[in-house]
């Protein structure tokens, strides 16, 4: 955290909301601090908000605040029912002032997949970070996997949504 | 309209709707069926299960590219062989525990490969995990397993490849075979659409010939309802009309707009018959009884619009209409018919009346010409017999001679009326053929002798013993016949001959032929001979006399006997008539051969006590005087009144009683002397009298008389009568009989009765009969007399006397008869059998005296 943020947030709150809606319209929660932690994430692209040049990077504690949802529910690439935690996609979007357009997802391994931000619901997928109550690793699909409730509605037990579960996420890109 | 192929029909269809149904159901099944397993095929998460195969190969060479750089650099980039590892281990890891490689893992290639893999993370783990330093001189270790494991890994998506590839297969095979079915279906389906449809285009082009039909039927019935000459109406339950045709248009004057929907009560229905077809109409609709419909024709009333009533023919059938039963009816206006036949039956009745009126006339002219005509002609007879001179005795034949004729003029007359009146009776009887052609020619022997004719007659072919044939009718045949021939014959010959023909097929006929040697007839006059009235002139025809109707009575009579009559002559040298008659032919009687005594005036004939009454003093005087004569004692009464007193003063033998008499005529006299308690009252009465109609002997019968003489009286007729009506003389028992036992009333046999039923039965029956009766009688009467006897029980006795006193009723035995009912009364239970002991006593005396008035026994016996 630099100090002149800090400053800003602490004395100017007028200022702050401001700018804020200056620079960020539809943006929750204004202007993203810098991460502290690892970076998990890397979104770029058509974003309201930055924090790393004309990108947003995110470490786990940021995602965490933006924030939380849990849900458990089956998959077909595991054994048995799983109980996810992770940070809404649509929260995520909406803290990035992005309404429209579609998401470029990749992976570690390079794997990348389309996700319309219309799939960005309430109740919707979330990017999962925790998996039965452990952070995931990359060994188990971490360390972030966006995930649908599957057994929720039939509608997410598609091949589309299975191919758009990515799993061992790094970076989105947002194209309008 | 019952259609017995109906429910068959209706089954048929819903058979054949359910097989649609069912053939339907399975498209679409088949259908869906398809579309699912098109969205496998097209969805197959396969396709993502062999990208992660193959990335799993991806991920393996990148781990294995990482060692390789890492084991090159001088800082070797550790954070990124890690990575990878921990991507392929993720990998692996997916692999083993999805459920989208259970199938894959049974696969023995696949599990292989993917235990070597596993068994290389496994063993690869310690290393990664380790220290930089560790893992950095452990990567030369880490680069030979991965070397080693690579194999394992191709193998890994290899076996996946093949195994989708094969499940791919084994789909589309299932959707192939789907498809097949579904064609197959939809084969089936469109055959029984097209079935169906044929069937429906048969069924259309049947309906439409159908409809044809029914279209002509109901124009050709349009047009006999328009052109019947009858009305033809049509109404409904509550009696509106529904149709009314052109010619009820005609016969009612109603116009069909203006008479439609309107009752028939209203407007056809005669004011007096209203109410009574409002009844009917009520009866019927409480589903009473029809009177009307369907009853045939009716003959009834029916008003015009104008108010006029008119007699009409109708018949009314019931149908079923759209909205419930109609009635349907045939309407003839028959006003012209009813008043032709009304004017025929009064034509007719006024005819029936004059003809009547006719018969009648001659009825009564015939009595009042005969009366006097009997009166002459008797006095005559009596005249004769006294003292004459040749000169008187010459003028007394002539003057009997014209008696005779006009006698005969008047029966020609009366036979003629009766003939046409339809009231000539025909007597059928047993009849000697010869005995009646000898009588006829003795009969005209006197005429013919003094005509200086002989006359004689015989057989043709084989003698017959007797035929069935009416005695009367033709014996009156013949003598017209003869006596025509006698008339016309001078110094000739008349010969009468019988012939039986047999030849003519089915009746046996008999010919009676009389030949002549007289004048003989033009050929001319031939057929007009037989005409009435019709007289051929000759120079002495008219001096023979004759009023012309003998021969068309004789062809009358011919015809009312079912035969004919001919004639056949050569003028100068003589004629032949010939009638032939249908004829029963019987066998000769036992007694056939044994000469019949003759009633003759012999004396030693009994003598009989005979009450005459007669109003006619002359006719009273012939007839006494012919009884004395015969030395029978008579007794003369005036009148009816009178003649009851006489017959209850003393018991006669015979009652001749004339029928027309002032004060009491002859009916009434009788019936009081029959129900009276006279000492006459159980003589045989006889009618005396010139009415011959018949019916009128069943009507003297009533009145209780036993049978009648026809004036004017023929002396052997009366002497026949009185030589059979009493066979006991005057003091003997039948007049004691009148003084005896209470129960022995009536004469011993009532001949009337006797002869009546000889005639019924025929002389063989009758016969047949007596001998019955006498064999019967002896026993019955031998038992009944033995009183004293085992068998001689009241019920023996009652069945006995019963069943002898029905053959006695038979047969006139009067007397035993009543003895025997009395007998029979006093045996039912209860009665007084010493009483009917009594009856008993003098039984066989009863029965003697039966027998011999029967003339089954001598007297003597």
């Amino acid at each position: 955290m630099t100090f002149s943020d800090f400053r800003m947030r602490l004395s100017c709150v007028a200022v702050l909301v401001a700018a804020m809606l200056v620079v960020a319209p539809g943006a929750r929660g204004g202007a993203l601090k810098a991460p502290s932690a690892e970076v998990l994430l890397t979104v770029t692209g058509d974003i309201a908000v930055t924090n790393d040049g004309d990108a947003a990077v995110f470490d786990l504690p940021m995602l965490r605040a933006i924030a939380t949802r849990s849900f458990t529910t089956t998959t077909i690439w595991t054994d048995g029912e799983q109980r996810f935690k992770g940070v809404p996609l649509e929260a995520l979007l909406d803290r990035l002032g992005v309404t429209a357009g579609r998401l470029k997802a990749r992976a570690l391994n390079d794997y990348a997949v389309d996700i319309p931000v219309s799939d960005a619901v309430a109740e919707g997928p979330i990017i999962a970070y925790r998996r039965n109550g452990k952070n995931m690793s990359i060994r188990d699909k971490g360390p972030l996997w966006i995930v649908y409730p599957y057994d929720s509605k039939p509608a997410y037990r598609s091949e589309q949504v299975y191919t758009r579960s990515i799993w061992q996420l790094d970076r989105i890109k947002v194209i309008e | 309209m019952a259609d017995p192929g109906q429910p068959r029909k209706r089954a048929k269809l819903a058979l054949a709707a359910v097989t649609a149904g069912a053939g339907l159901a399975l498209l679409v099944f088949l259908a869906f069926e398809v579309v699912r397993k098109l969205e496998l095929l097209d969805t197959a998460s396969s396709d993502n299960v062999q990208w992660t195969l193959a990335q799993a190969e991806v991920e393996f060479l990148d781990l294995q590219t990482a060692i390789a750089n890492a084991r090159q650099a001088a800082q070797p980039d550790l954070g990124l062989v890690r990575r990878e590892f921990d991507i392929f281990y993720s990998r692996v890891q997916t692999i083993s525990a999805s459920q989208l490689y259970g199938m894959l893992r049974a696969d023995a290639g696949y599990a292989a490969a993917l235990g070597r893999a596993e068994r290389f993370i496994a063993r690869a783990v310690p290393l990664i995990d380790a220290s930089d330093a560790r893992l950095t001189a452990a990567l030369p270790r880490l680069a030979g397993l991965v070397a080693e494991t690579r194999p394992a890994v191709r193998a890994l998506s290899v076996n996946g490849l093949e195994y989708f590839a094969a499940q791919a297969d084994l789909r589309r095979e299932a959707v192939a075979t789907t498809l097949w079915r579904l064609a197959a279906v939809t084969i089936a389906l469109l055959s029984f659409l097209l079935l169906a449809a044929l069937v429906l285009a048969r069924l259309y082009r049947l309906s439409e010939r159908r409809a044809g039909a029914l279209q002509l039927a109901t124009s050709r019935l349009g047009t006999i309802v328009r052109t019947s000459l009858d009305a033809i109406l049509v109404a409904d339950r509550a009696g509106r009309i529904l149709e009314f045709n052109e010619a009820a248009e005609r016969i009612f004057g109603w116009k069909r707009s203006e008479i439609l929907g309107r009752t028939m009560s209203d407007t056809i229905v005669p004011d007096g018959h209203r109410a009574a077809h409002e009844r009917g109409m009520a009866r019927y609709r409480r589903g009473g009884e029809r009177h009307v419909t369907g009853r045939g024709r009716l003959q009834l009333e029916a008003r015009r619009a104008d108010g006029e009533v008119f007699p009409a023919e109708m018949s009314v059938q019931s149908a079923e209409g759209v909205d419930g039963e109609i009635f349907v009816s045939f309407i003839r206006d028959i006003s012209h018919r009813v008043a032709a036949e009304r004017e025929l039956v009064t034509a007719r009745d006024q005819a029936v009346a004059g003809e009547k009126a006719k018969t009648e006339f001659l009825a009564v002219m015939s009595h009042e010409i005969r009366t006097p005509l009997n009166g002459l002609l008797g006095t005559l007879s009596l005249l004769k017999d006294t003292r004459l001179t040749a000169r008187q005795r010459g003028y007394l034949e002539n003057m009997e001679a014209s008696g005779g004729l006009l006698l005969n003029h008047v029966n020609d007359v009366l036979d003629i009326s009766k003939y046409e009146a339809g009231k000539l009776t025909l007597n059928p009887s047993r009849v000697d053929l010869a005995q009646l052609v000898q009588s006829v020619i003795d009969n005209q022997a006197d005429v013919a002798a003094a005509a200086g004719n002989s006359i004689d007659w015989c057989w043709r072919g084989e003698p017959m013993a007797a035929v069935e044939t009416d005695a009367l009718r033709l014996r009156q045949i013949l003598i017209n016949l003869v006596s025509n021939a006698v008339k016309f014959t001078r110094d000739g010959r008349i010969t009468v001959e019988i012939a039986a023909d047999r030849s003519e097929g089915e009746a046996p006929q008999v010919a009676f032929r009389v030949r002549d040697t007289g004048v003989g007839i033009a050929a001319e006059a031939l057929d007009r001979i037989f005409r009435d009235f019709e007289t051929v002139d000759s120079s002495y025809g008219r001096s023979a006399g004759g009023a012309g109707l003998g021969l068309g009575i004789a062809r009358r009579l011919a015809r009312a006997l079912g035969g004919r009559i001919e004639a056949a002559s050569e003028p100068g040298r003589g004629s032949v008539f010939q009638v032939s008659l249908p004829m029963k032919v019987l066998r000769p009687e036992a007694d056939e051969t044994a000469a019949r005594p003759d009633p003759g005036a012999g004396a030693d004939k009994p003598r009989r006590a005979v009450l005459v009454i007669e109003d006619d003093d002359i006719n009273r005087a012939v007839l006494s005087d012919m009884l004395k004569s015969d030395r029978h004692v008579v007794v003369e009464a005036k009148d009816g009144r009178e003649g009851v007193q006489r017959a209850a003063a003393r018991a006669f033998d015979l009652v001749l009683m004339d029928i027309s008499m002032p004060v009491m005529d002859g009916r009434a006299a009788a019936r009081e002397i029959r129900s009276g308690c006279g000492r006459s009252r159980d003589a045989p009465i006889i009618a005396v009298t010139a009415h011959a109609l018949p019916g009128e002997v069943e009507e003297f019968r009533r009145h209780g008389m036993s049978g009648y003489l026809c004036k004017p009286i023929d002396r052997a007729a009366l002497r026949r009568l009185l030589a059979v009506e009493r066979p006991a003389t005057p003091c003997a028992p039948a007049v004691a009989a009148a003084d005896g036992p209470p129960h022995a009333t009536g004469a011993i046999v009532d001949h009337a009765c006797f002869f009546d039923m000889q005639a019924q039965l025929g002389a063989d029956m009758m016969a047949r009969l007596l001998e019955r009766f006498l064999a019967e009688g002896d026993g019955t009467i031998a038992f009944l007399r033995d009183v004293e006897g085992g068998d001689w029980t009241r019920e023996n006795v009652r069945q006995r006397a019963h069943k002898l006193a029905g053959v006695a009723a038979t047969l006139g035995a009067t007397q035993l008869r009543g003895r025997l009912a009395a007998l029979e009364t006093t045996c039912a239970p209860g009665g007084d059998m010493a009483e009917a002991r009594r009856l008993c006593a003098d039984l066989d005396r009863l029965w003697a005296s039966t027998t011999q008035a029967l003339g089954l026994r001598a007297v003597a016996s």
